[in-house]
């Protein structure tokens, strides 16, 4: 539990490091502390204020923290499911035994990790490279944007099926360029390491854009007087961008790397459609796992722990992260 | 903030162990099925079921439910359309049946389901199959074994899938050679056609890590004399000396160049299209191939010749098939149990049974329409076949079958996809092994 308790204190502490990362340029003019109220007006504008997220904190209580919860409970359960609902027949360490004794557990958090790992590396560097490109753009910036954004508007149900059809082994087109170039007909989605490299060529397409306008966005707000300064310092291109353009987006990139570790993690819709987890259980998931153990073996307890494991764990990463991240701009701000 | 979260976080943990105390108090008792009554007032029932194309390509499922509403005149069938794959409509069935929902009334469902929806009580329990003794003695006894769980049926048949070896008669006629008998006949002929450039693969079935190679393999062990569980799926008897000689003449057909590697990705619609294509001498395949082989949109229509699966040199049995198929179930929360007992009965007697084999490529569970020399005596050989197969049934008697299922595929398809590097001792040692992991339930 200690680590759920201390997400929000974590959290909470995001969007001042940001503001404070942009606020640099403007002279570091640092936020006001917030320390609670202090007099009546406060105490009512805060009773107020209450009362207005109330129908939104009971929204989120019902559909977000109520569910995660009954999870947790499950997930200690041994359960299965009668005329009348889910029947506990007691409570258990089991299936979290049987999750740790997993063979396709350990696997698929490995496949998550390496996923995550490699498609945001990639993605990183290429959407740096794409958004230093569009920034230099004089004319047609926008539709360059619209352009790059197509990949990623697409809904990946539908990409993923496309991405199918490319792949396909008797009429795909990648299967007839590879065949022409190395003369064997290659089973692209069927064995292992093909498939899972195609998966990631497959997401790279599409979430490059993402990164690519965060980072542009990042860009367009640097301070100019900045580069003016390297400039008279006799920097060249190269230097200035490793020396000042980079460490002044850390940020913006920390920010893309967030959403992107969050998202890869959940990785679910371009596996379900274009492999189904397979072949085997090579490019299976942590969520496409628990949708199966849960939905398809209707291993209900197990399928509960996997779920929660996964949240953990990547309530963990994105902690970790946070904290590095936090002290690499909070350095970054002193010097 | 902090402290209301806590309080959030506090009070949805408080709400979820209420929720599931409750839960607990009430396990529910299933309904007497046969018992209940057709009512008098007019009702309707909806019945989920994939497309059934009959052979003018009409909907089989349209012509049932009107002969089924001209004799059960207060009862309106509603049919409902499906997801198109069978894992998805699992999903969708379970995620609805298990939330309470009175709809569908009656669902078609595959052969290896009921043991898994009876423990978790998404299907109506329908009578003993003992105590129905007049009823079930229609239907061979690996499908009435297939549909029960503990004594009790949870599924009325409705047609099932029986596996054949369909072949190029052009080709196998074009080198004199009779249709094989044994599996090392196919071998040596698929050599000879595909070395004379006649087709490109010579044999091709199913492989996939899925379902499919869990049928093929459960049907070339029983070919060598073994079978993956005992008949009432307790015991684990996969590794056996029938276990390895299966498991080495699967992965021995891709080195030796019989099969092409591809078919360790071949769920039936690939082997399909490479036999319809006619880049394949052999294909093993369900009933409905026949049609599929057959049809406007075949290379190969006309040129096929269709066979019980053969048996090793030296092997007993012959035109052993895996059963497949697919069962009316009902809903265990319908409002109209009497109903929809009489509809999904209905479907898996004589009137309908006889309409499903006389119009359409089904082939009737039912021993008596079966045999009927109007049904065998059709243009589908296949109708006039399905009366000597013997059926071998995966142990989809255990409520943890996905799980078992699984422990077979993923151990089997390596060896297939890499055409027979690695080690088949080990790799039936590791199937066992996981199999009785998966039936002890310990298995993710």
């Amino acid at each position: 539990m200690s680590s759920t308790e201390k997400a929000p204190t974590a959290a909470a502490t995001v969007p001042p490091q940001r503001g404070g990362a942009h606020d640099k340029g403007r002279g570091g003019a640092r936020r006001p502390a917030f320390s609670g109220p202090r007099d009546a007006m406060e105490r009512r504008m805060a009773r107020i204020g209450w009362l207005f997220t109330a129908p939104s904190l009971v929204v989120i209580g019902l559909i977000t923290i109520f569910p995660i919860m009954y999870s947790l409970v499950l997930s200690f359960s041994r359960v299965r499911i009668g005329y009348d609902g889910f029947v506990v027949e007691s409570m258990t360490f089991d299936n979290y035994v049987a999750l740790f004794a997993s063979q396709d557990f350990y696997y698929a958090l490995g496949f998550t990790v390496l996923y995550t790992v490699i498609t945001v590396a990639v993605e990183l560097v290429l959407g740096t490279l794409a958004a230093l490109v569009m920034e230099r753009l004089t004319t047609g910036r926008g539709w360059m944007m619209a352009l790059m954004l197509i990949p990623w508007s697409m809904i990946t149900v539908v990409s993923a099926q496309l991405w199918g059809y490319i792949y396909n082994s008797s009429f795909g087109v990648a299967t007839w360029a590879l065949e022409g170039i190395t003369g064997s007909t290659p089973l692209i989605l069927g064995e292992p390491v093909p498939a899972i490299t195609a998966m990631m060529v497959a997401d790279i397409w599409k979430t490059t854009p993402f990164v690519a306008i965060i980072v542009l966005a990042g860009l367009v707000m640097l301070p100019q007087d900045v580069y003016e300064a390297a400039e008279v310092d006799g920097a060249n291109a190269w230097k200035t961008f490793w020396q000042v353009t980079l460490p002044q987006l850390r940020a913006t990139i920390a920010v893309a790397i967030l959403f992107r570790i969050l998202q890869a993690f959940g990785l679910f819709d371009l596996p379900f459609v274009l492999t189904g987890g397979g072949p085997g259980t090579a490019t299976q998931s942590l969520a496409v796992m628990g949708y199966k153990v849960l939905f398809q073996d209707l291993n209900i307890g197990p399928g509960a722990a996997v779920a929660t494991a996964t949240g953990l764990l990547v309530t963990g990463a994105c902690l970790l992260f946070l904290r590095s991240f936090k002290a690499q701009v909070g350095r970054e701000e002193v010097s | 903030m902090d402290l209301s979260r806590r309080a959030l976080l506090g009070g949805g943990a408080a709400l979820a162990a209420a929720s599931l105390a409750g839960c607990s108090s009430g396990t529910g008792q299933a309904r007497d099925a046969l018992a209940a009554e057709i009512p008098d007032r007019p009702v309707t029932i909806d019945w989920i079921s994939q497309v059934l194309a009959d052979n003018d390509g009409k909907d089989l499922r349209r012509t049932l439910v009107t002969a089924f509403q001209n004799r059960f005149p207060t009862i309106t069938v509603n049919l409902v359309d499906v997801p198109p794959t069978t894992d998805v409509r699992r999903t969708t069935l379970t995620t609805q049946i298990a939330s309470g929902a009175t709809s569908p009334d009656v669902f078609l469902g595959d052969c290896t389901w009921p043991a898994q929806f009876a423990y978790n009580s998404l299907a109506q329990p329908l009578g003993e199959v003992a105590g129905e003794k007049e009823f079930w003695s229609g239907y061979p006894d690996p499908v009435s074994t297939a549909v029960s769980y503990e004594g009790s049926a949870y599924a009325f048949p409705m047609y099932v899938d029986i596996s054949f070896l369909y072949y190029r008669k052009d080709l196998l006629d074009k080198h004199g050679f009779d249709p094989p008998e044994t599996w090392e006949q196919v071998s040596d002929i698929a050599l000879k056609l595909t070395k004379a450039g006649d087709v490109r693969y010579g044999f091709v079935w199913q492989g996939a890590s899925a379902e499919p190679i869990t049928c093929n393999f459960t049907e070339f062990l029983a070919d060598a004399g073994g079978s993956l569980m005992n008949e009432a799926a307790t015991e684990v008897t996969v590794d056996s000396a029938a276990g390895r000689r299966a498991m080495e003449f699967m992965a021995g057909l891709v080195s030796s160049g019989v099969s092409p590697a591809g078919v360790g990705t071949f769920a039936e619609e690939q082997s399909m299209t490479a036999f319809s294509s006619g880049q394949a001498a052999f294909l093993r395949n369900w009933s409905y191939a026949w049609g599929a082989a057959n049809g406007a949109d075949s290379a190969v229509s006309g040129k096929v010749g269709a066979v019980l699966r053969p048996r090793f040199d030296g092997g007993e049995r012959r035109g052993l098939s895996t059963l497949g198929g697919w069962h009316n179930y009902v809903n265990p929360h319908t409002r109209n149990l009497g109903a929809s007992v009489a509809f999904a009965r209905w479907v898996a007697q004589e009137e309908a049974q006889t309409i499903m084999a006389t119009t359409s490529p089904y082939t009737p569970p039912l021993s008596s329409v079966l045999a009927d020399p109007e049904v065998t005596g059709q243009d589908n050989p296949t109708f006039g076949l399905s009366a000597d197969a013997q059926f071998v049934v995966r142990p989809s008697q255990s409520p943890r079958y996905p799980q078992i299922s699984k422990a077979v595929y993923t151990n089997a398809n390596p060896l297939v996809v890499s055409g027979g590097r690695g080690d088949t001792d080990a790799a039936v040692a590791e199937m066992a092994a996981g199999m009785r992991t998966a039936h002890e339930g310990a298995a993710l």
